[in-house]
């Protein structure tokens, strides 16, 4: 019996330590942030960051985020909502009981995130979207990519190389997704400028996923068989998906191919030859911008909430080198 | 005590000075037991009193909290089964765990397959199964599926298991409680083959006839205390049974007088495809018909047909008069017919519910209002009734049933149908792993129930409880009502001859 | 008699155990954050579970007869986006609507049960079967999009409260109230019980099994729609993707709360208090800054700690 009552007690022993281990170990590896409230009577902000997942992309982001906000003296909070919306809200909802000065959220949903717009304001702490646009009227502050522009570079570029004339097929993004509407705006920008000329064979999802582009384009090719000119794809994962698919045809010299994100793998392409080009978003850049933000509005020095995008750099061949021996270099 | 010092030469195996708790149960206190070479020696003692345990202990189950055991004068002390084994102890379970969708064969070496390389060797193996099969007397083909068995072959077959190790101390724990007659036979000629081996053999039952045909030496528990050890040719019967009950056996079987009333249920022609056919008999108020017959004959799966549980394939059931269409436990519950079912654990009892809860589980219908809300306040005066009625031990009525001992568990299962004050009640088994003090009391109360008026149907393999308690029996061979006696020409080896379908010359 | 209280200490102290751990948590949390013990701190983590354990109440029940209910995160999907798309076109009254979601979440269930009961399949299969269907059908109805511009007053399921207690949490407490009678006072409860403890001996009780074993699921069902409604109110939105995954989050707090996956031995107050602990362990990691991948850590670990404290108790 008694052994009993000892497993028990270690078993809720270890579950105990683990949580003291867990909190103590990330305070360390954040090197401060021990009390929040006595950091900003130094000056410093605490802010509060919920994402919708930990992709390579996003982890670069946050990246940026935290060297800023070191810069900055704040700390910083940073969750990850795992896709989850309605995880999202309750990260937010985590936040605000602790007393954040400001929320930076990149939202698993443009709609489902529009109650804590409202959560936010009857708490009095500012929020800052990033990445993700928010689906309201309203105005708000956001920093985040230029996508309707990303779009309109990936298609430009895509009929220059296949001179103005052909046929295109576009891989989306998961359909209502701030990224997949604006980057379709902007393709559909250049489209229409050569109305009569390119023709769109087929535009469908892929989720962002290199497997589910893969296949897809695989029954492009057998379904379009030698009509196809060029390959759309909103991300380079699918890009890279629809790459595979040529290789594995062997068409990868008949068809263009271009992308959006410039992620590793992607510049990697690139360089080979496969991918004609992608669209950098500096990821580090629009973290640390972002904080920026949230600061300035802490400081009062930004009053009107407004969008603001940073800069998208069109990345081919000639270029690709100055980012993988920075960003990538390692 | 007497033979201690002839033993002392063959001793084996000896237990000192056993303890071991339960929770709120002291199960052994202080218990001593010896075991000598190439001798029978039997275990007994009321359920509960400790037998299992002390076995379960040195065959590794369980760990004795006080106590040591030597083997060849060694101390040993068996962590697992396996650790026992290596030591050349085996044991036959009471409960049977076989592997449904296996083979023989493989049930029979689970865990020491033989191999060829990381291969098992199949033919081996069914080699090997098919000799220790016929070694018990047992003809069956060794790659023929568990499930496939009746229950007397799947423990022939365990009892095979256990020879399988060659171990030098076997413990048979209730072998022969679901096995026919004529595989008792065969098991005790297995268990003498292995005397003449000089193998110890432990031998546990409730049937005194057979501890008298094999044992050498009988050791009594009672309520987890050693009693005594005695030579089975020093102690009769009715001595045995004082020392295990710790009082004398007077009348065992109520005696009534029988006045045969209206008839209650009816049934003609009832079949069921590949199980029985063609049974028909009636069964009047105030009357106790007996229905014998071996494990396996069709008896209990008539009940379950005539309960509803499966559905018969053919033929009519009429309960007073009223033709019962397409029948259904809840229908033949309504209609008055209570089922005491033979496997208490199986399908008898919720065992981790409460004593209250199952002894109200099928009158909660009559016990709740119309919106399904239960009137615990009458449910809990009738549940504290029977409990009073049937004498039922413990402590509280939120005690978990499988916390209570087989005896008490039976007598909830009695409860529970008295509780819906049915007019026929069908008792499959009642007495089965229960001891003799129960037994008696369950006697007394079928003997009551029908002199109140109620029908009741007593199925049973123990030929003296079919003879003792029935006005009329039937009996039943493979399926078929082989015959129907009446109380006055009703013999043990009447009932036999219709049971086993061999002639009078025929039988052992 | 010394041998009846030692062991009535020891069941007390087993049953009771969750709640110290609870309690014995909630005082190292609000050591660690000075943020856990305020008041709508509290409130939070009670509306942040209100969903988990009102979906794990249904489990519990399903759990209770033995089965498993995989398609929990689906159908609340499914009943959520069809209440967003009659929300947004604004032809019914909402109480009507929500009405109609519960039904959808009951009406799901019943498919689970039906083959369960009837066809006799492996629940793990025929859920598993809704849970990939109802995630489509949420696909075909909503086209892959969310479905937004739901109407104010809708949304105060969500976020509003009553006497200082989110509207969520007091769903809940009903849903919690409604299903313990149903539990305890009930012959239905002491059924759901029976069949899961042992089949036969309930059939043999005359219990309708099968309709048993099939209202579970539509209890659960039921459960689905209600967290749907919660769900949607929350974020404001009927999502396609929503409840992906909730199933292995009731199933948890199921386990936690002492209920055996093998049927017929469980208790609703253990599954809430497992919803609550889950619920404060998310809310405390977050408040900690602990970085999600640990918290997914912590919580399985939790989950191994209840089965050991169960598996030891039923040795």
């Amino acid at each position: 019996m008694k052994k009993r009552m000892l497993s028990m007690l270690l078993v809720a022993a270890m579950a105990a330590s683990l949580l003291l281990g867990c909190s103590s170990g990330t305070e360390e590896s954040d090197g401060k942030g021990d009390d929040k409230k006595a950091s900003k009577k130094d000056g410093g902000y605490t802010i509060g960051c919920t994402v919708y997942y930990m992709t390579e992309f996003v982890t670069l982001m946050t990246e940026g985020m935290e060297k800023k906000a070191e810069e900055l003296g704040c700390d910083l909070v940073m969750l990850d909502a795992q896709q989850d919306a309605q995880n999202q809200i309750t990260q937010i909802e985590n936040l605000i009981a602790q007393k954040v000065d400001v929320i930076i959220v990149a939202a698993v949903d443009s709609d489902a995130i529009l109650p804590a717009i409202e959560m936010c304001d009857d708490a009095g702490i500012p929020l800052v979207g990033v990445n993700m646009l928010f689906n309201t009227e309203e105005p708000y502050h956001y920093v985040g990519p230029d996508d309707v522009l990303a779009g309109e570079l990936e298609m430009q570029n895509a009929i220059d190389e296949i001179g103005g004339e052909g046929n295109v097929v576009i891989l989306e993004g998961p359909i209502g997704q701030s990224a997949q509407i604006q980057r379709l705006e902007g393709n559909q920008n250049i489209l229409d400028k050569y109305e009569g000329k390119i023709n769109v064979l087929a535009d469908q999802t892929a989720n962002w996923s290199r497997e589910e582009a893969l296949t897809l384009v695989e029954n492009w090719l057998e379904t379009f068989s030698g009509k196809i000119d060029a390959i759309v794809a909103h991300n380079d994962e699918m890009a890279l998906g629809a790459i595979q698919a040529l290789e594995a045809a062997g068409l990868t010299d008949e068809i263009v191919v271009t992308g959006v994100d410039a992620i590793l793998d992607g510049c990697n392409a690139v360089k080979d030859g496969t991918l004609l080009g992608t669209v950098y978003q500096d990821a580090g850049l629009e973290g640390s911008e972002a904080v920026q933000k949230a600061y300035d509005v802490l400081e009062g020095k930004v009053t009107e909430k407004e969008l603001s995008y940073i800069d998208m750099k069109w990345i081919t061949k000639d270029n690709v080198d100055e980012l993988l021996d920075t960003i990538y270099a390692k | 005590m007497k033979n201690e010092e002839k033993a002392q030469d063959g001793l084996v195996l000896e237990a000192r000075n056993i303890t071991k708790r339960f929770p709120g149960v002291l199960a052994l206190s202080h218990v001593n037991f010896r075991l000598v070479k190439g001798r029978v020696h039997a275990l007994m003692g009321e359920n509960g009193a400790g037998k299992s345990t002390l076995m379960k202990i040195i065959a590794g189950i369980y760990q004795a909290d006080e106590g040591d055991i030597f083997l060849h004068g060694e101390k040993v002390s068996f962590h697992t089964p396996k650790h026992a084994l290596s030591h050349g102890i085996s044991m036959i379970h009471q409960e049977l765990s076989p592997i449904l969708d296996m083979t023989i064969a493989e049930n029979l070496f689970l865990g020491k397959e033989f191999c060829r390389g990381k291969l098992i060797d199949y033919k081996t193996m069914n080699r090997e199964a098919a000799q220790l099969l016929k070694k018990v007397g047992v003809d069956l083909p060794p790659g023929r599926l568990m499930k496939e068995l009746t229950v007397s072959q799947m423990q022939m077959v365990e009892i095979a298991k256990a020879l399988s190790y060659d171990a030098e101390v076997i413990i048979m724990d209730e072998p022969s409680a679901t096995i026919t007659d004529r595989e008792v036979a065969s098991l005790f000629g297995i268990i003498r083959s292995l005397k003449e081996d000089g193998r110890c053999i432990v031998y546990i039952t409730h049937k005194m006839d057979e501890v008298f045909k094999i044992a050498d030496e009988i050791t009594v528990f009672r309520d987890g205390q050693y009693i005594g050890t005695y030579d089975a040719g020093e102690i009769d019967e009715n001595e045995l049974v004082v020392k295990m009950v710790d009082r004398e056996l007077t009348e065992i079987y109520p005696v009534r007088s029988n006045k045969p009333e209206e008839v209650v249920l009816k049934v003609e022609n009832l079949s069921q495809e590949g199980v029985f056919e063609d049974i028909s008999f009636e069964l009047r108020r105030g009357e106790i018909l007996g229905f014998s017959g071996l494990m396996g004959s069709g008896r209990t799966e008539v009940m379950n047909a005539l309960f509803g549980i499966t559905q018969p394939t053919g033929g009519t059931i009429w309960v007073h008069g009223e033709k019962l269409e397409k029948p259904r436990p809840g229908k033949a519950i309504s209609k008055g017919i209570g089922y005491v079912t033979e496997d208490r654990k199986g399908n008898g009892l919720v065992l981790d519910m409460s004593v209250y809860d199952n002894m109200v589980l099928p009158s909660l219908g009559k016990l709740s209002n119309r919106m399904g809300a239960i009137n615990r306040r009458q449910a809990a005066k009738v549940a504290e009734e029977y409990k009073d009625r049937l004498n039922i031990k413990t402590p509280n009525m939120q005690q978990m049933v499988k916390q209570l001992s087989g005896g008490n568990q039976q007598k909830i299962v009695l409860a529970k149908w008295l509780l819906q004050n049915p007019d026929i009640l069908i008792f499959d088994e009642p007495t089965r792993g229960i001891d003799v003090g129960a037994k008696t009391e369950i006697y007394k109360l079928v003997a009551r129930l029908a002199q109140e008026g109620k029908a009741i149907i007593f199925i049973s393999s123990e030929m003296p409880e079919i003879l003792g308690m029935s006005d009329r029996v039937v009996v039943f061979y493979e399926g078929r009502k082989k015959g129907e006696l009446a109380r006055e020409e009703a013999t043990q080896e009447k009932i036999m001859m219709y049971a086993s379908d061999v002639d009078e010359g025929g039988m052992e | 008699m010394k041998e009846m209280t030692k062991r009535f200490d020891r069941n007390w102290v087993q049953t009771y155990m969750l709640i110290f751990i609870v309690i014995g948590l909630g005082i190292i949390l609000s050591f660690i954050s000075g943020n856990f013990l305020t008041g709508t701190n509290l409130l939070n983590v009670l509306r942040q579970i209100s969903i988990n354990g009102i979906l794990a109440i249904g489990m519990t029940i399903v759990c209770l007869t033995g089965g498993i209910d995989l398609s929990v995160g689906s159908i609340v999907a499914f009943s959520g986006i069809i209440a967003a798309g009659l929300l947004r076109d604004k032809e019914y009254p909402i109480a009507l609507i929500v009405l109609i979601a519960v039904a959808i979440g009951g009406l799901l269930g019943l498919y689970n049960g039906y083959f369960v009961a009837y066809w006799n399949a492996a629940p793990f299969v025929v859920t598993l079967s809704m849970m990939t269907i109802a995630r489509g059908m949420t696909y075909v109805y909503s086209t892959g999009r969310p479905i937004s511009n739901l109407p104010t007053e809708f949304l105060a399921i969500g976020k509003g409260s009553i006497a200082g207690v989110p509207v969520p949490t007091i769903i809940l407490i009903i849903v919690f109230i409604l299903a313990s009678v149903m539990l305890t006072k009930l012959k239905f409860g002491r059924y759901v019980y029976a069949v899961g403890g042992n089949e036969n001996a309930a059939m043999v009780s005359g219990i309708n099994v099968k309709r048993i074993k099939m209202m579970v699921y539509v209890l659960s069902g039921i459960a689905c729609g209600i967290a749907a409604i919660i769900l949607t109110a929350r974020v404001s939105a009927g999502l396609p993707t929503a409840g992906e995954s909730y199933e292995l989050d009731a199933i948890a707090a199921t386990v936690i709360g002492g209920t055996s996956l093998s049927g017929g031995r469980g208790r609703l107050w253990g599954t809430i208090v497992g919803a609550i602990l889950l619920g404060i362990v998310n809310n405390g990691l977050d408040l900690m800054n602990v970085s999600s991948f640990y918290q997914q850590i912590v919580k399985g670990l939790i989950i191994l700690g209840a089965i050991l404290i169960d598996s030891k108790r039923n040795q």
